[in-house]
């Protein structure tokens, strides 16, 4: 997976979908650093959600999950981790946004929650209702 | 009113309808091991101490027998030991030392059919912070902050469904909530599951978490407990003059119970065996017991009934004995009534070391009557400082007895008139 930080990418909106897409972009320079994007590296690129979350939210979003299901400190969870995979069942997972409502101050609508299966899911709902309030 | 016998009565003789006893397992103030549990009682230790779990400085009860430096490791998940009320957390811990007391770890189980294994561990309030936690999320923030772990965690049956889900167990799972007789109510249910013929083992016995705000402030509010609070260690005094009621405890008790022939096919260690039981009710008050004592009379003389012995042959009592003015008194009548000779009985009051545990008493006496079966060691009834007149019978005050138990009963009693006595025996092959 090519990394990128959020500071170096500034996504309006934008929705990736395809892989023939991405070389158009190229053509039209976008101000991504580090690797440029090439159409032979990126097949596994898909953005589901249209704006992607600050590390800083999906780092607390991590956190939060860790304590809720007393995860051990060195265990690896990052944006892509599943809530299925942590081990977390439906009631761990209506928790675990219950807590993340706590932390940041908002509401989660019952339809939204339902479709958050991975922590970059929360973290990326998080900032759009952040945004929306 | 006792059934009509044609001839003396008789034990059960039929090894898959005999109810043995091979395994136990608790937490308490004395800790979570069932011998250092039995020793602190024969040393006559009271743990009863000041509440320091929560701010108890305006309330006219301070004191209780508060559990200290409990830990779950090993037996229960991360995830679920930061949650789970303290109730599930006592009864699982319980429960699943009691399983490897006996001798049935995770491999020997999964060779065992699981569908005729069940578990009956009851509590009398459940998971009273969990809903004590909820009620105050729905009233402070609203129905949408209820934990959704609110209901789960706070009905009564979730201990019994905890042990089963951690074990497999398929068979007989449910729970019985009657106050203070729940652990006896559940050790008889889940020995006539074994008679039935429905289960070949069950995990039985009851759990409470009661030293919360909820458990202590509902108590002084119906008057029912001590309020000693300069001397607390006194305060639990059965049978004695000065007595002013109940110190509230908490806990777990837990037996393993198994049909003979199932012990014998698999070399079971046999600790006891559970001769018979019976429930009546007062049918009297919420909270008081009939003075008369004779809710409590027809259900000794029908767990002795159910048991194939007879009252000759009783000479240990596990009290009930809160160290309520009435409830003590009741059940000496109680006692006095069934037992025409009580010269030869010894009966002491587990209760004024441990405190009352609710739920989970019957549990732990039912252990403490199986130590002194074991022992030959009955363990002394504390602070009997003047005992009340009726109190003919030898309690066994302040020191510790030998005797050699023939058959043993354990009495108790809830509030809504709820009486439960069981009855267990050395076990003779």
């Amino acid at each position: 997976m090519a990394s990128f930080t959020a500071s170096s990418v500034s996504f309006s909106c934008i929705s990736f979908s395809k892989q023939n897409q991405v070389s158009n972009l190229r053509k039209a320079s976008l101000p991504l650093s580090g690797k440029g994007f090439s159409s032979h590296k990126l097949p596994a690129f898909r953005f589901r959600v249209a704006c992607a979350a600050k590390p800083e939210t999906v780092t607390k979003v991590v956190e939060i999950v860790k304590k809720q299901l007393a995860l051990p400190a060195d265990r690896d969870v990052t944006g892509d981790s599943k809530f299925a995979t942590l081990g977390a069942d439906s009631l761990d997972t209506v928790e675990i946004v219950m807590g993340l409502e706590e932390e940041f101050g908002i509401s989660v609508e019952e339809e939204s929650a339902q479709s958050i299966a991975t922590v970059q899911d929360a973290a990326d709902l998080i900032e759009k209702l952040l945004e929306k309030n | 009113m006792a059934p009509p016998t044609v001839s003396a009565p008789k034990r059960e003789t039929d090894p898959k309808k005999r109810v043995v006893i091979t395994g136990m397992g608790l937490v308490s103030v004395f800790g979570s091991d069932v011998d250092a549990y039995y020793n602190q009682l024969l040393d006559g230790v009271s743990g009863i101490t000041p509440i320091d779990r929560f701010d108890v400085s305006d309330y006219s009860v301070r004191f209780a027998g508060q559990i200290r430096n409990f830990s779950s490791e090993g037996y229960i998940d991360g995830k679920s030991d930061r949650r789970l009320d303290d109730c599930w957390r006592y009864c699982l811990v319980a429960g699943l030392k009691a399983l490897d007391d006996a001798s049935l770890g995770k491999r020997v189980l999964d060779n065992m059919d699981k569908t005729r294994m069940g578990v009956l561990v009851g509590s009398a309030m459940g998971g009273v912070t969990a809903f004590s936690g909820g009620i105050e999320a729905l009233v402070r923030k609203g129905h949408k902050k209820v934990s959704p772990f609110f209901i789960p965690y706070s009905i009564t049956n979730m201990g019994s469904a905890l042990l089963a889900i951690e074990t497999g167990f398929m068979g007989p799972v449910y729970s019985i909530s009657t106050a203070c007789a729940t652990a006896n109510h559940c050790l008889c249910a889940a020995a006539n599951h074994i008679r039935r013929g429905d289960a070949d083992v069950m995990v039985a016995g009851g759990a409470e978490s009661g030293v919360n705000p909820v458990g202590v402030g509902g108590f002084i509010a119906c008057r029912a407990l001590s309020q000693r609070n300069d001397e607390p260690h006194k305060a639990s005094r059965p049978w004695d003059k000065n007595r002013d009621g109940f110190v509230i405890g908490e806990g777990a008790g837990v037996l393993i119970m198994e049909s003979l022939e199932h012990a014998m096919k698999r070399g079971a260690k046999i600790v006891a065996e559970f001769l018979g039981g019976a429930a009546t009710c007062d049918a009297h008050h919420l909270t008081t017991p009939r003075l008369d004592g004779l809710g409590v009379s027809s259900c000794i003389i029908k767990a002795l009934y159910d048991a194939g012995v007879s009252p000759e042959e009783v000479n240990y009592v596990n009290a009930h004995a809160t160290s309520t003015p009435a409830g003590d008194l009741a059940e000496i009548n109680a006692i006095k009534n069934v037992f025409k000779n009580t010269s030869e009985i010894k009966m002491n009051g587990t209760k004024s070391m441990t405190g009352h545990g609710l739920g989970a008493a019957g549990g732990l006496e039912a252990i403490a009557t199986i130590k002194a079966i074991n022992t030959g060691w009955l363990h002394p009834t504390i602070n009997q400082y003047d005992l009340e007149p009726a109190v003919t019978i030898d309690t066994v005050p302040n020191v510790k007895k030998q005797h050699q138990v023939n058959v043993a009963i354990s009495n108790s009693f809830g509030f809504g008139g709820h009486n439960s006595v069981v009855v267990f025996a050395p076990f003779k092959p």
